[in-house]
This record gives C-alpha cells, structure tokens and sequence, in this order.
C-alpha cells in the first residue's frame, strides 16, 4: 500500500469515523433538542436509546397508561428486562377508564423507585397504588365522571372495579407519601368524592406530609371550614396555593391565614365576587412575602387591585395573568408601570375597558421594555387598535419569548408579519389567532430588512398566524429550524402550494390547517416533505378531512 | 501595558508551551482551580501539563478565550437551555470539520469552560434537529444495531410515551 493512499484512507476514516465523547457529553448535547428530536435520536442505536432513556426520565416525558395499552405495557416490562433497558418514568398518568388493577400493581411495582409524578381520574384507584408511590412528590386528582367512564364494560372490567369499590372501606393512608410536595384537586370535591371528601380533609389537617409546597383545591362553603385548617397547617411551607371557591368566603378567617405566608410565591384565585374580599385580603399578607406570580379570575373592584398589587409586591412580580377583567381600565393598567422592571408575564383576557394607548402606557410608556418577554392579549372588542399598534409593540418590547394576541385581525397583515419576523429575534411562541376573512390585503410591498438579523430569527418553535405569516417569511426567505407546531388560518391571502413549504419548516411535527382545497396527492407529499410531521389536522372543504395521526 | 498582567505557561500534549495571559487561561476552571489549589499563581515560571489537549486545538481554544475573555460568568444551571443562541462571531468558531469539533467538545469538556461546551454542544445539537434516524446514523456514522424486533419494541413504546 503507498503512502498517499494510506492517508486517503485515514482522512476517510476520521471524517467518518463514529465520534468518540463521554456519555456525560452525549446527554448534554441532547439536553439541547425537542421532544420531537429525541424520538429520533431514541432510535438511531442502542447505546443513544439507553442514554436518551436516561435523560427522558428526568424530565421530557410521562407515561400514559390506557385500558388500550396497559397489556402492551406489562409486555414491554419483560422484554425491556431482558433487553436491559429498564423503564423509567418519573411522571405517570392513568386515564379515565378502569384499568384491572393487577395489572397496574405489576407496572407500578417496576416503577415502584422513580415515579415522582402522579395523575389520576379515579380517585379509588389510590387505594390499590398506595404502596409503590414512596417518592411520589406530585399528586394531581382529576374529576372521575362516571358517564365518560363507563361505556361497554366487559366483564372482566366490571369485575376490576367491584374489587376497587371494595377496597372503598380501608382508609386511604397519605402518610405512605412522605415526599408529596404538590396536591392538585382543583375541581369541586364533592363532586370528586362525595362523602368521602370529608374524611379525606380531615386526613389532609393531619398534616401527613412534612412539607407541602403546592395546594390546588376547589371546595364550597361546606367544606371551607376543613380547607381552611388544612391552608393554615401547611400555611409556613406553602409555596404555590391555586383556590377556587364555589361560594362566598368568609373574610375575617381568610385574613388571618394569610399572615402567616411567609413563603408564598404564587397565588391563584378564582371564582369569589364579593366586593373587597380580595384587598382585605391582600393586604393582610406579611410584609415580607414576595409573591411572584399572581393569577386572578374576575373581580369587580380591578383598578383598585392591581393599586395594591403593583404596590405591595413591586419587588417580586415576575408574572400577572387576570382572566376576565372587564372592569379594568386605562387608569388601573397605568399601575404596571411601577412593576415594568421586574414583571416578565403579562396575560390579559376579556379587558374591553381598555384602549390601545392605555395598554401600551402600562407595559411600555416610553422607552423600551426589556424585561417583558411573554405578553397574551385578547384584543376583543378594543379601541384603537390598528397595525401601528404592532409596529410600537414590537418597537418596545424586544425581548418578547412569547407573543399572542387574540382577536387582532384588523392589525395584522404580511407587512406587520415581517416586521414581528425582522424585528423580535428572541421570539418562539407567536400566536395571533381569530380572524375573520374581513381584512384588506395590503400588498407585498415589504422591503426586506437586513440579513445578520433575519438569521437569528430561528428560535420560533411555534406559530399560529393567518396565511400573512407564510406569506411574510416566504417573500423574507427565512429558515425556522426550530419550529414544530404550525397552526394556519384562512384569510385573504391564498397560498399557491403550501406543500412546498417544508423548506421554511424543516422540523415541522404538528400542522393544523383549515380551509384548504387538499387534493389527496397533495396530502401524500405533505407526508413526504415534512418527514418529522407526528400531527395533521385539517378541515378542507373537500375532498377529505378529518384529523390524521401519523405514525 | 500587557507587562502587568501575569503570564503563565501552557504545555500542550504534544509539548509546545503556550505563553498565556493568567486571565485568559482562568476561562478554564480546570486551570483556575489547579492555580488556585497548587499555589501556582505567584510562581511565573510554572508550567501547567494539559495531557488532553494537543497544540492545534489548544491553539484555537486560546483565540476563543481571548475573545471572551471580559465575559460575565455564565449562571451556573440554566434550565432553559433550548433558548440560548449562539452569537454570529461563536457561530463562526465553530464551523469546523467534525473531528475538530469533537476535539474541541473534549477539551473543553477536560478544561472545564462552560460556555465554550455550550456553544460546541449546541451546535451539534443542531446539525441532529430536524433530522431522521437515518440521517443522523450517516452523518456520524453509526451503525443501526436494532434488531427488527426490537425496533418494534420502540415503536410500540412511543405510543404510551408522551410529550410532557
């Protein structure tokens, strides 16, 4: 062998070769890609799939066990033993319907050491699970109904669920959760549990958990007695307290609690309108709490809240999201300006008191915002707003992550499309939905901006737009190398061959569509350009429709 | 000027001694520390062995560090990791041949400087996005060692597995 050939060889071979790095390496690089690109990278070999199992059970994904596939499950326990890749799933979710029970027991006794997380629909069903949960840190009780749960039955089922009902008269034991940090019932718990709900609150004002950081509870005023005693037991470690009340609250109760949050970051409240309850109770929480994150429902005295809020916790709030704030006005907005150095989330639904001016006067009065990065508007019904409001937006937020304005028709067009694309480099969330077909076209007399700026505009990983936003990145040629899920709407931009649109989106896993004249050839190579597409959903007028999932 | 900050010595794997500014080689917790522990801080005719790092890897993660040399140091764990984008003039570093970066992603792993693996991470990270299993497997080369049924082991199992 010559010696030019003999380095032919080796350049061949160490550009080829299979790179070599720790496995600590390897989990770091996939720690940087999607869901999506885990799946494939799970498949490539089985040194990956080990790694990537490694990885997925801290933190990507759950388990879904169905009556569908919990047979498949218990199958793949053994095979996986024998194959040596032991199952991991840190967070489990058991779906509405029964499930034998023998079979759960065998595929939570593999996972007895690492499921964190737990959701259920049958409350029952915790009974029979009460053993192999001794990490559990999560528990999220969903609403069990009945009419859902039952259609055809076969015997063996019915069987299974006569043996839970059975297990109705032991006790439920929550001192087997040691570690339980988060209870979710955010639902009504009488509905839940009926009589039961009772002893089950009771249990809770045993405090059988050393340090509950996060209580998600809906109750009425028969049971606000009992929550109350739990609230205030658990009141020192509590972090996270979400509460919904189905009736009117008592006051004077509620104001004493909340003195002793000392370490409450994030309240939610909803469902209570009672004229002042919420200041005088706001205004009871110790001095040095620093609630981050607050999350109202709708109450009547708005303006005079975010007053107290954007006073009291100035230092702290990172994010605001007010459902229903009919009543908020212009004068009240104006408050955020006092928190605009901290607060990051801003979310806003149904506010119709207010115009464009006084929003842009809240968030970014004069000079640019840097510290907002999620903004979520429900533009129904407001005045003023036209495709200058984008254009300031944009101009004062430049670090909005996240974008989503409802109700906004009137403002968006392909112009203001490319100005968001050109303009928010940071952006991976837009989302600008309910149009009607009723906007102008305004023409494609874009001027396209610079390239260095276009090139960072890769990190959109979702968009939910009009056809304006594929018009605007098709006439501005930009690659989203990151976006998988797509959502378009009809509006007076047609496009010619969406199906050639891969080379925007070459990621693309989720595409929903509507109003689209798909021939089926069509549908075929839309499988075929995008080839990571998981999702299809479409509703044409014809020839086909209906939601695809490809696999 | 550049008299009053100290320098010290670098030895490659292969033996070249690299004069280096001290603030420059700190960028390397592995040198920070081995300075720090050693006492080898006041002693300017140290020499500090980097046995992983040959001269023409260590050569370019010189210039890299002298160009980030004035940078805050990164927040020790960053969750949001999918955010981060790299910087035109990081992006440019790092066009190089597979092997080189594979070296770089080694050495910078062994020198201990995390904004460097970052960036190296990233960008393989990102020549995998988008791809199909089969792509990746030429790309780096791996050989497929499924067998067939356990394949369909796989794909049975991403029907219960879900995004959370």
């Amino acid at each position: 062998m010559n010696v030019v050939a003999n380095i032919h060889e080796t350049e061949a071979l160490s550009t080829v070769s299979m790179p070599e790095l720790p496995n600590e390496v390897w989990m770091k690089i996939f720690t940087y890609l999607s869901y999506g690109d885990l799946e494939q990278t799970k498949v490539v070999c089985k040194h990956w799939c080990q790694l990537v199992h490694s990885l997925q059970f801290r933190y990507k994904t759950k388990l879904v066990i169905t009556l569908k596939n919990v047979k498949n499950i218990c199958l793949a326990i053994e095979n996986h033993k024998q194959l040596s890749i032991p199952l991991h799933y840190e967070n489990v979710e058991l779906d509405m319907y029964v499930i034998k029970s023998e079979y759960l027991v065998k595929i939570f006794e593999n996972l007895k050491s690492c499921i964190r997380q737990l959701k259920l629909y049958n409350f029952q069903l915790l009974f029979v699970l009460n053993d192999y949960l001794p990490e559990l840190e999560v528990l999220i009780l969903m609403i069990h109904c009945e009419r859902v749960l039952m259609p055809g039955l076969d015997k063996e089922q019915r069987s299974s669920k006569e043996k839970i009902n059975q297990s109705n008269n032991t006790s439920l034991d929550l001192y087997k959760f040691p570690k339980l940090k988060s209870l979710d019932i955010s639902f009504d718990l009488i509905t839940m549990l009926g009589d039961n709900s009772n002893d089950f609150l009771k249990n809770l004002t045993l405090m059988p958990f050393k340090h509950l950081e996060r209580l998600s509870i809906q109750f009425d005023d028969i049971l606000e007695e009992l929550v109350l005693e739990v609230i205030e037991g658990y009141a020192h470690s509590l972090r996270w307290l979400d509460i919904s009340l189905l009736s009117s609250p008592s006051k004077f109760k509620w104001q004493e609690i909340v003195k002793k949050f000392t370490q409450l970051e994030v309240l939610k409240i909803d469902q209570i309108n009672v004229e002042k309850w919420l200041i005088d109770v706001l205004e009871n929480f110790p001095k040095e709490s620093c609630l981050r994150t607050i999350v109202l429902g709708g109450f009547p005295d708005m303006d005079d809240l975010l007053k107290l809020i954007t006073r009291k916790w100035f230092n702290s709030l990172e994010y605001l999201h007010l459902r229903a704030s009919r009543n908020l006005t212009d004068v009240g907005i104006k408050q955020l300006n006092l928190i605009t150095n901290k607060l990051r989330c801003l979310t806003l639904c149904n506010c119709e008191s207010l115009t464009v001016q006084g929003i842009l006067q809240g968030i970014a009065a004069n000079k640019p915002n840097r510290m907002l990065c999620s903004l979520n508007l429900n533009l129904n019904n407001i005045q003023g707003l036209t495709e200058d409001f984008i254009y300031v937006l944009v101009q004062n937020l430049p670090n909005l992550t996240t974008l989503k304005l409802a109700n906004c028709d009137r403002a968006i067009s392909i112009t203001t499309m490319a100005y968001i694309f050109c303009n928010l480099t940071q952006l991976q969330h837009l989302s600008l939905g309910h149009y009607g077909l009723s906007f102008e076209d305004r023409g494609n007399d874009f001027v396209c901006c610079e390239k260095p700026v276009i090139n960072y505009m890769k990190g959109l990983q979702s968009l939910r737009s009009c056809f304006c936003a594929i018009v605007a990145i098709s006439s501005l040629n930009v690659t989203f190398n990151e976006l998988r899920k797509l959502v378009v709407r009809e509006c007076c931009n047609y496009l010619p061959n969406f199906v050639h649109f891969n080379t925007y989106f070459p990621a693309l896993e989720e595409l929903t569509f509507s109003y689209w004249n798909l021939k089926f050839d069509c549908f075929t190579e839309l499988v075929h350009n995008f080839p990571r597409l998981r999702k299809l959903d479409f509703k044409p007028c014809n020839p086909i429709s209906g939601d695809f999932d490809i696999k | 000027m550049c008299d009053e900050m100290p320098n010290i010595k670098l030895e490659s794997s292969d033996g070249e001694i690299f004069d280096v500014d001290v603030k420059i080689a700190k960028c390397s917790g592995t040198i920070r520390t081995m300075l720090e522990d050693c006492g080898m801080e006041d002693n300017v005719n140290a020499i500090v062995p980097l046995l992983n790092v040959n001269s023409a890897i260590l050569r370019k993660i010189l210039v890299w560090a002298d160009h980030h040399k004035d940078d805050p140091l990164p927040a020790e764990d960053d969750e949001n990791k999918r955010t981060y984008h790299i910087s035109l003039w990081d992006a440019d570093f790092v066009k190089v041949d597979q092997s080189t970066l594979f070296d770089l992603i080694l050495a910078a792993n062994y020198l201990d400087i995390k904004s460097l693996l970052h960036v190296t991470c990233k960008t393989v990270a990102n020549m995998m996005e988008g791809k199909t299993p089969e792509m990746i497997r030429k790309f780096f080369n791996i050989p497929n060692d499924f067998t067939p049924a356990e394949k369909e082991q796989l794909g049975a199992e991403n029907e219960w597995s879900e995004e959370e």
